[in-house]
């Protein structure tokens, strides 16, 4: 065997043995990133899932109740904003906003006994409960995708390959704290609260 | 001692990750795998009865269906903790989702009032109970014994009530007493596996390259010093882990049934307080 033969060996051998130490975490990468968007859509679909109940639960409470046109327009409005948001953050602040305007309108329906009556608002607010459970477990699920892709892509020496390829921090689904909780809201205070920031 | 800092690290990171201030869901009693009456709301029969329920059940279409009761859920919502219970307990069939979780918490002293029911189902059952249905089965067959305080009735009803459901959605015969459903079929997930013995293999062929250059090149001269390759120590750690796969079940018990399938749930289903 020639003798210039031997450097060479080493050299490939080195860069096999760096391309194997970094392809499995380059490819754990990838699938992490996947499944942090696969989570994101999850978050979306679950959103137009309650989106799509919320004709129905205007128009029965509407019903009982046509005269609370603060309320209703309160949930037009963030209806149209989460059709426009984009990205995770700004889904986030338009579906927090979202679920206060909701709860405003449920808390309303709490004042006409004939409505709490009826069996379809029942059915609605059962389906709107579920509806909100699975977007919390959507973001519960999302979030949990991406600490564990942001720990990866950070820890070393994983952050070096990732420095490399691209694999850029995600941001979390943040929800505000008491989204879940039944509100106190006040409805005889007037809120009038067009702001115009987007 | 640098190697052993990024492990220290991952280590630190990964151990408080475990959420704290949660009630610990309960071992499963294997000898009535589909009640799990942890707050002793139901008598004995009560638990025979449903559980014979379960496993005709599980047996006929495969849905997993766990009456689950608690004392307490500590300072966590009644819904979180009965969904919580769905996937870690892994109450269904892991390819189909197919689980239901009837969860009872008898504590009234936390944030959220939550003495209550909450019925959580997985992706599949939600085709058949929907959000409303399950409410409305609630309201009709559970909600005025509960009440009351008759947890036993109540729960009662309710577990056959959503068992009714499941038969009918499975097209059951009472006649025949046969499913028109198909059985579901054991599919294997050896893909990681595979994956783990391949990238072995390939490290270990690497390695034996390296050691052959080596050998080549010390060829009639003494070892130099210093020239130690420590990487090689490496092959032994796991580069690709599961993510998340969810546990579920125990193996062994009585009757045929070895514990749940390892199913999940997005969160559907219904619940109600009193």
């Amino acid at each position: 065997m020639k003798k210039f033969l031997v450097p060479i060996g080493v050299v490939l051998a080195v860069v096999i043995f760096l391309a194997m130490l970094i392809m499995p975490k380059y490819n754990s990468f990838v699938q992490l990133d996947e499944t942090v968007n696969q989570k994101e859509s999850q978050i979306e679909t679950q959103l137009q899932r309650r989106g799509d109940l919320i004709p129905n639960l205007v128009e029965t409470v509407k019903g009982y109740a046509s005269h609370e046109k603060e309320v209703f327009e309160d949930v037009a409005d963030a209806r149209a904003r989460l059709a426009g948001a984009e990205g995770v953050s700004e889904l986030s602040e338009a579906n927090d906003e979202m679920t206060g305007a909701l709860s405003r309108l449920l808390a309303v329906a709490e004042n006409y006994p004939d409505l709490k009556a009826s069996e379809q608002f029942t059915g609605l607010r059962d389906e709107l409960a579920g509806a909100e459970n699975r977007i919390a477990t959507a973001r519960k699920d999302y979030n949990e995708a991406v600490e564990e892709y942001n720990r990866q892509t950070r820890l070393f020496p994983g952050n070096i390959i990732a420095g490399v390829f691209n694999f850029e921090k995600k941001p979390y689904f943040e929800a505000s704290e008491d989204a879940k909780e039944v509100p106190g809201v006040d409805f005889n205070t007037n809120q009038e609260d067009n702001s115009g920031d987007e | 001692m640098k190697r052993i800092f990024p492990l220290l690290l991952i280590f630190i990171l990964i151990a408080p990750s475990a959420e704290a201030a949660r009630v610990d869901l309960p071992k499963l009693n294997p000898n009535h795998y589909f009640v799990q009456d942890n707050a002793e709301v139901l008598t004995s029969e009560t638990i025979n009865e449903l559980n014979e329920l379960g496993t005709h059940l599980e047996k006929g279409t495969s849905v997993e269906m766990l009456l689950l009761t608690m004392p307490s859920t500590g300072q966590e919502h009644r819904q979180d903790f009965a969904l919580r219970a769905l996937r870690e307990y892994g109450v269904g069939k892991k390819e189909k989702d197919n689980g239901i979780v009837i969860f009872f918490n008898n504590d009234n002293n936390n944030e959220f009032n939550n003495r209550g029911i909450d019925v959580q189902v997985g992706y599949e059952i939600e085709g058949y109970l929907n959000d409303a249905k399950i409410g409305k089965i609630i309201d009709d067959y559970a909600l005025e014994d509960a009440k009351r305080g008759d947890y036993d009735k109540a729960l009662k009803n309710l577990y056959k009530a959503l068992y009714e459901e499941s038969l009918n959605a499975y097209g059951y015969d009472e006649e025949t007493g046969e499913f028109t459903n198909e059985q579901p079929e054991e599919t294997s997930n050896d893909d990681e596996f595979y994956t783990f013995l391949f990238n072995t293999l390939v490290l270990v062929i690497v390695i034996a390259i390296l050691f052959y250059i080596i050998n080549k090149n010390n060829r009639g001269g003494p070892p130099r010093g210093g020239r130690r390759r420590p990487s090689y120590r490496r092959s032994g750690t796991p580069i690709f882990f599961p993510s998340g796969g969810s546990g579920g079940g125990f193996s062994g018990g009585s009757g045929g049934f070895g514990g749940f399938g390892g199913g999940s749930g997005g969160g559907g289903g219904a619940g109600r307080g009193f």
